[in-house]
């Protein structure tokens, strides 16, 4: 073995020449193909022993052996097809690490294709009904429901090909009842530099203008080397809406959006500078949010220019972005709502370290500045317009087993155009604390979080007899976890103080207490489960109270005889109550379930299990007056089948 | 002349009963100019009918609000309100009601600051009439009362279905947006199998309870999801307060049972470092024998990442006969990356199969 003959020598190789990776036998490399490094005729040992190989980000080092001047790494576990990459590197004095040559290779299913793979992966159940209270009658006697996940990929030469699927199906006894629903699905095909996609994918990474709106449709890709020129158009189907900040004007899902976007990196600028431009159009029903009565349809366009890139040598990152978009819905007999909106962000993060070990310390310092709209609003005659402007420093440090952030956050809108209308500004201060102690210390505890903040919402306009918003909130949370007699706990403390500062108006208090621990008993046979949410809130100006209390205990027994059975039970009780009267509902829950595997899944033998499930629900709700007891029982046969093995999850 | 015996015992009832007090909750909700705004009210009339008296409130009135007095009607909402007074001649009712950007800008346009909301409630025994109004005084986005107006729900991989093995790590996550300012309560809620076939019956699993600040969006990871129980699940985030109309997104997820193949590799176990250990110079990684192993892999994974499912970040290969091991310099640089790592060391047989496993353990970087 390579890793005892490592020595201290004064030189290590510091050039590539004469290292080369042989070719495997039969002209491309299968999973469980031998890697063969040919070395220098005149690479001296002492030098050889300060070598170290990597394959894709593991040291293979220990199980290289030296075969004639070759060196062989025969892989315990068959590599995957698909590209890899094996790196030489030489140890130098003082523990510097030089790379001396890397060798891209791929590794091919067959002969005919780079990669061939096909798997599919099953789940079905069939429930029939055994007992059930009257209130429970509305359930059908039998339902079968399941879920199913085909894969497949086939490569060859420069171009892939991919398909994934998911679909769901539900059939209840009642007619008409089926279901079956392609969760997602997405079909895709690569041939050099160019790519296809078709079913869910995601066009454009997130920013200003658009995040995340896109769905399902079809998205073509082309881009060159690292840092040319890259293109993707998309048509898609939107799916739910943005927010308020991505100012794409698609308020609903179901459009229609056409797109795309062009980014280049100026090759004489280097990490320092690439551009990105980007523009879409949606179209389709609905939308116009604000419209009474809603709109038959709306149309949404957006234009953006992203401009980015990594300074003083990768430590400093910046990035700009304008947007603009507009906005039109039509009602029956027309245009009823238009809007037109513009963005401008700028983002930086500046990163460092000082000194090494428990004295040093990493910190990261960022800014961000943004002006959203003017956001001109223009409803059935009626318009206005609205803008926030932001200005946040953050910055996080980190030192030996402490973690320290900060950040500070200033708000300012801009309401109407002189109309006699408050206009707000907030000020936020937050500050968060973490530790995690080298050795669990009082309690077992393994990791503690704080963070608090501090937040004025004021007017920095006051028109005289305006109803303004003036607090300052108080918040402060605390996350403890850890480890004590075997026994895993976590709790979570939160608590809110909010002062109005505006006369006539009260305080508001709120808190939150949530426990929970996991201890396993007689050789993890029983695990017992509890856990313990409380919520409080208080409100000054109403005199109401609410009060949230969850009890929950877990109970799972497997297994007790034989390896082939499970026992769990779950007991819950939820109280929800505030003080307007008698307005309280109670939930008390028990549900059992006892599954026997009946055949284990083995290879393309599918798995079977027989399942006895049980329900007991009281509830009881003094707003509606309603009360309700129900039981359920059931027998369950539930099978799982996996074929191949298909990629992903 | 009997025919006024009603009027007057109206009219003795309601002094029996004291003066009517009518008090909207919340009294007051300010809105935000141009956004449409949904939110939750409570009436609340103390004293004002005869005990058990149906009271009945056929629509409610937008009207502008002008120098602080509610003024000119601009729409109205076609929707009856019916209750009956408890023992003390008092009633409480819930309503939802939309206030359209529209409406908003129209009262601006009338030279308002804001609107009225107003219900009238009518007994009807004693015909006692009590009129209550809700103002919602326009301001901005930062002033303005809380407002959810997207839940987003995920599994942690973006993906909207999951199919997972029994015993599996799972989680959702919900990406709320929200403006204005106030508190979010909501609720994270599961379907087991037991009930997933018939009418889903929701438990609780988590409680959140969180102040926010609108403008942006809170992203809310649910408790690790139940997957105990081979068959279907549903998930689903359930926001209580501010009140909203949207309804809950759901997510499916269907439990298998594990197959052999892919059963899970035996324990192996590990004599230290301890879970949250540091790196140190003289950091030993130590394991015990794994029955059938060819060789052991050390492996180093980032937090959030399944070894299920994602390839290592970076590790080592050990040969059989090695229980122990330190990190060489290649691993070191690799680590230093990041502060925070999971690792844990798999066996695997002479035919590539892994054989042995150790559960994961944290480790963080100096």
């Amino acid at each position: 073995m390579l890793a005892a003959l490592v020595l201290l020598t004064p030189l290590a190789p510091a050039r590539a020449e004469g290292f080369r990776l042989l070719a495997s036998d039969r002209g491309y490399w299968r999973p469980a193909d031998p890697l063969r490094i040919e070395l220098p005729a005149d690479l001296p040992p002492a030098q050889l022993a300060r070598l170290a190989v990597e394959l894709d980000g593991i040291d293979i080092t220990a199980l290289l052996q030296l075969e004639g001047g070759v060196l062989v790494f025969r892989s315990p576990e068959p590599l995957r097809p698909g590209p890899h990459r094996l790196r030489l590197v030489a140890y130098r004095e003082g523990g510097e690490l030089v790379e001396i040559a890397a060798f891209p290779f791929e590794v091919r299913a067959s002969a005919l294709f780079r990669e061939f793979d096909l798997g599919l992966r099953a789940g079905a159940e069939l429930a029939r009904e055994l007992a059930a209270s009257p209130s429970a009658a509305r359930d059908p006697p039998t339902v079968a429901s399941g879920a199913l996940e085909p894969a497949a990929t086939l490569a060859k030469g420069s171009w892939r090909a991919v398909g994934q699927a998911r679909l769901d199906f539900t059939s209840r006894e009642d007619v008409g009842n089926r279901r079956v629903a392609l969760t997602s699905y997405v079909l895709g095909f690569q041939r050099g530099r160019a790519e296809l996609l078709l079913g869910h994918a995601t066009p454009l990474e997130d920013g200003l203008l658009v995040r995340g709106f896109a769905s399902r449709g079809v998205v073509a890709r082309w881009r060159t080397d690292a840092g040319g020129p890259a293109a993707v158009v998309f048509a898609m189907r939107s799916d739910t809406p943005a927010g308020f900040e991505d100012i794409t004007g698609l308020a609903h899902g179901g459009r229609r959006i056409v797109g795309g976007a062009l980014s280049w990196r100026p090759p004489a600028a280097g990490e320092a500078l690439g551009l990105r431009f980007l523009g879409y159009r949606g179209r389709g029903p609905g939308g116009g949010a604000g419209v009474a009565g809603g709109a038959v349809r709306s149309e949404a366009s957006g234009l953006g220019l992203e401009l980015g890139g990594r300074l003083l040598a990768g430590r400093f990152d910046w990035r700009l972005e304008l947007a603009r978009s507009w906005w039109d819905a039509d009602g029956p007999g027309g245009l009823v709502g238009r809007e037109a909106d513009e963005a401008i962000r700028l983002t930086t993060t500046l990163r460092g370290s000082e000194g090494e070990g428990d004295d040093g310390w990493r910190w990261q310092l960022g800014a961000e500045a943004s002006r959203v709209g003017p956001l001109f609003t223009n409803l059935l005659g009626s318009t206005a317009a609205r803008g926030l402007r932001t200005l946040a420093l953050a910055g996080q440090a980190e030192r030996g087993s402490v973690r320290l952030a900060l950040e500070l956050r200033h708000e300012r809108e801009l309401v109407g155009s002189g109309a006699a209308l408050p206009e707000h500004r907030r000020e936020r201060a937050q500050l968060g604390l973490g530790w995690s102690p080298e050795t669990p210390w009082v309690l077992g505890l393994e990791e503690a979080a704080f963070t608090a903040s501090l937040t004025r919402t004021r007017p920095a306009r006051r028109p005289a007899g305006a109803s303004v918003t003036d607090t300052r909130t108080l918040t402060a949370a605390l996350e403890l976890s850890g480890q004590l007699l075997e026994t895993e706990w976590s709790l979570e403390l939160e608590g809110a103080r909010i002062t109005d500062l505006d006369p006539g108006d009260g305080d508001e208090l709120e808190a939150r207490l949530a426990l929970e621990m996991e201890r396993a008993l007689l050789d993890d046979r029983l695990t017992l489960n509890p856990r313990l949410a409380l919520g409080w809130a208080h409100d000054e100006a109403s005199r109401s109270d609410s009060l949230e209390q969850e009890l929950e205990l877990g109970i799972s027994l497997a297994p007790l005889w034989g390896e082939r059975h499970a026992l769990d039970l779950t007991l819950s009780w939820v109280r929800s109550r505030d003080d307007f009267g008698p307005d309280e509902t109670i939930t008390r829950a028990l549900e059992a379930n006892l599954t026997l595997e009946l055949l284990e899944a083995q290879g393309s033998r599918p798995g079977l299990a027989l399942r006895i499930q049980g329900a007991l629900e009281e509830t009881r709700d003094d707003v509606t007056g309603d009360e309700e007891d129900s039981f359920r029982l059931g027998a369950v046969l539930a099978a799982s089948w996996e074929l191949g093995r298909p990629r992903g999850r | 002349m009997p025919r006024r015996w009603p009027l007057l015992l109206a009219f003795a009832g309601a002094v029996l009963a004291g003066p009517a007090r009518a008090v909207p909750v919340p009294a007051e909700v300010r809105i935000a100019l141009g956004e449409t705004t949904r939110l939750g009210v409570q009436w609340r009339l103390a004293a004002a009918f005869q005990p058990g008296e149906p009271v009945t409130s056929p629509q409610g009135r937008f009207r502008l609000l002008q120098a602080g007095q509610c003024g000119a009607l601009l729409a109205t909402r076609a929707r009856a309100l019916n209750a009956s007074a408890d023992g003390q001649g008092s009633v409480r009712l819930r309503e939802r009601v939309r206030v359209d950007a529209a409406l908003g800008l129209a009262a601006r346009e009338a030279g308002g600051e804001g609107l009225c909301y107003e219900r009238v409630f009518t007994g009807a025994l004693s015909q006692t009439q009590v009129t209550d109004t809700l103002r919602l005084p326009l301001t901005g986005a930062l002033g303005a009362a809380a407002v959810v107006v997207q839940v987003r729900l995920r599994f942690e991989d973006g993906s909207l279905g999951q199919l997972v093995a029994r015993g599996e790590v799972l989680t959702a996550v919900a990406e709320i947006s929200a403006r204005g300012e106030g508190r979010l309560r909501a609720v994270w809620e599961v379907v087991t199998p037991v009930t997933t076939g018939g009418v889903p019956g929701f438990r609780r699993i988590g409680l959140v309870q969180r102040r926010f600040f609108g403008g942006g969006t809170l992203r809310l990871v649910s408790p690790p999801l139940p997957t105990a129980i081979p068959g279907l699940h549903l998930v689903r985030l359930r926001v209580l307060e501010p009140d909203s109309s949207l309804a809950p997104a759901e997510l499916r997820y269907f439990v298998r049972l594990p197959s052999a193949g892919a059963a899970l590799p035996a324990p192996l176990g590990v004599l230290g470092p301890a879970d949250g250990a540091r790196l140190g110079e003289g950091l030993r990684f130590r394991w015990q024998p794994a029955a059938g192993a060819h060789a052991y892999r050390l492996e180093f994974y980032a937090p959030g990442e399944d070894p299920g499912r994602d390839p290592p970040r970076t590790g080592l290969w050990l040969p059989r006969d090695v229980r122990e091991s330190g990190l060489t310099p290649l691993v070191r640089r690799r680590l230093a990356e990041a502060r925070r790592w999971r690792w844990r060391v798999v066996a695997f047989d002479a035919a590539g199969r892994l054989v042995a496993a150790s559960p994961l353990r944290r480790l963080g970087v100096e």
